[in-house]
């Protein structure tokens, strides 16, 4: 019963954190109000409109350091493999069709 | 009448179902009262390193919370959707993150939520009491719902947000009325969160990592997706005052990348602290640099006296 109140406990906690991270997402995220009430779903889904966005205004430049950033493993806490190219960190950003350089006419559409 | 204003007939897009699901429950308003007020800091940040070692428990989180009019309204035209069909608009949008193209899921995404959120919304927390109380006496057919409106705030969110429709009075009614709710309700919150994991999965998609399908847990997801947040908009800027400072010397754009990694090595402590409740409301309108110079200064500030607690 202890172990239960424990695991409770926990998940208690853990849960907690994520909500908090939650939050903290929250506050990157522009809004109108600012301080407008997001539904989690929401905020995830207004972080990568916001994201996208942010890539497509930098165009070209950002994916580079973006890159750049991976690589160094600034960006997170991710295991180090020092010799790969770049092409291969910005695979996952290209998938996502999100790269657009250049399209500085569309940004506010975009958004 | 200001309730039910007349409504665009819903496209046959399953994601016609996903406003429904945005308002299920009202429960997450308790659980996430932080995301309005500011200085919100998670209690122990270096526990990060546990979260990457360890499992999401991956329990079933509360909610979205009530929303204004107009995303109640869509709810009242989707309101007469079966347990079966909304279900099986929960598994289409389970396939569909690895079918589309993450743009075009995007775009509906955003086209709905461009609906679901209007920017001036005059209704607060009154409005919503008010429009629960026009609803009430189409529910009060299901008898013992609704005892007072303080009810709603708890009980409510499942109940109030959608008249029932012919048919659900129907399956309410009889000796079985409170295991074919119970099921209703277990088969809504499972949809439900498989929508927000499927958008978790599509932010996961956009952070950059290495390798590219390293695994993330929510938690790294959410962090790691304000690292990239911060990353860009500061990138952003400097790009900007290097723009604007051509010809003159300057410490900061001499140096852009190696401010930048500077800041992503910083603890993130900014992300607390950086972006207060005035932060540029239409930025997206205007010219960008007013977001990201905003925010970005406050990173600046945020930056040199680095905090303790790191992120790491």
């Amino acid at each position: 019963m202890t172990r239960k109140i424990f695991t409770n406990t926990r998940e208690r906690w853990r849960q907690q954190n994520v909500n908090s991270a939650f939050a903290k997402l929250r506050k990157l995220i522009p809004t109108h109000p600012p301080d407008k009430k997001l539904s989690k779903n929401e905020t995830l889904r207004l972080a990568m409109r916001y994201i996208n966005f942010l890539v497509k205004v930098l165009g070209e430049t950002g994916l580079q350091q973006t890159a750049v950033a991976t690589r160094g493993s600034i960006l997170g806490f991710f295991q180090q493999a020092p010799h790969l190219q770049s092409m291969e960190e910005l695979t996952l950003i290209e998938n996502c069709g999100v790269s657009c350089p250049g399209m500085n006419s569309n940004m506010v559409e975009c958004w | 009448t200001m309730d039910r204003p007349p409504a665009p007939p819903p496209p046959s897009d399953p994601r016609d179902a996903r406003p429904a699901r945005r308002h299920d429950s009202e429960a997450e308003t308790t659980s996430e009262p932080e995301s309005s007020r500011g200085g919100m800091e998670a209690p122990a940040d270096p526990q990060l390193l546990l979260n990457g070692a360890a499992k999401e428990a991956g329990r079933p989180s509360p909610g979205p919370p009530a929303a204004p009019v107009p995303v109640i309204e869509l709810v009242r035209r989707g309101g007469s959707l079966d347990i079966k069909s909304r279900e099986a608009a929960g598994e289409a949008m389970q396939r569909a993150p690895g079918a589309e193209p993450c743009r075009a899921a995007e775009a509906a995404c955003e086209a709905r939520m461009v609906q679901l959120s209007p920017p001036a919304l005059p209704l607060q927390a009154p409005g919503r009491a008010m429009l629960y109380n026009l609803g009430q006496p189409l529910a009060t057919i299901n008898s013992g719902f609704f005892g007072e409106p303080d009810s709603f705030s708890m009980y409510g969110s499942n109940r109030v947000k959608r008249r029932p429709s012919p048919y659900e009075m129907e399956i309410t009614d009889g000796p079985h009325t409170k295991v074919v709710r119970r099921i209703f309700t277990n088969s809504r919150e499972r949809w439900r969160q498989q929508n927000v994991n499927g958008a978790f999965a599509e932010l996961r998609k956009l952070i950059p990592t290495h390798p590219p399908d390293k695994k993330l847990s929510k938690n790294e997801i959410l962090r790691l997706a304000m690292k990239y947040i911060n990353f860009l908009a500061k990138l952003l800027n400097d790009q900007e005052e290097e723009g604007n400072q051509r010809g003159k010397v300057n410490k900061d754009s001499g140096i852009v990348q190696e401010d930048l990694l500077q800041d992503m090595l910083s603890p993130n402590s900014s992300c607390g602290s950086s972006l207060d409740g005035a932060a540029s409301p239409d930025s997206f309108t205007e010219e960008h640099e007013a977001l990201d110079s905003k925010h970005t200064r406050s990173l600046h500030h945020a930056i040199l006296p680095v905090e303790g607690s790191a992120q790491r």
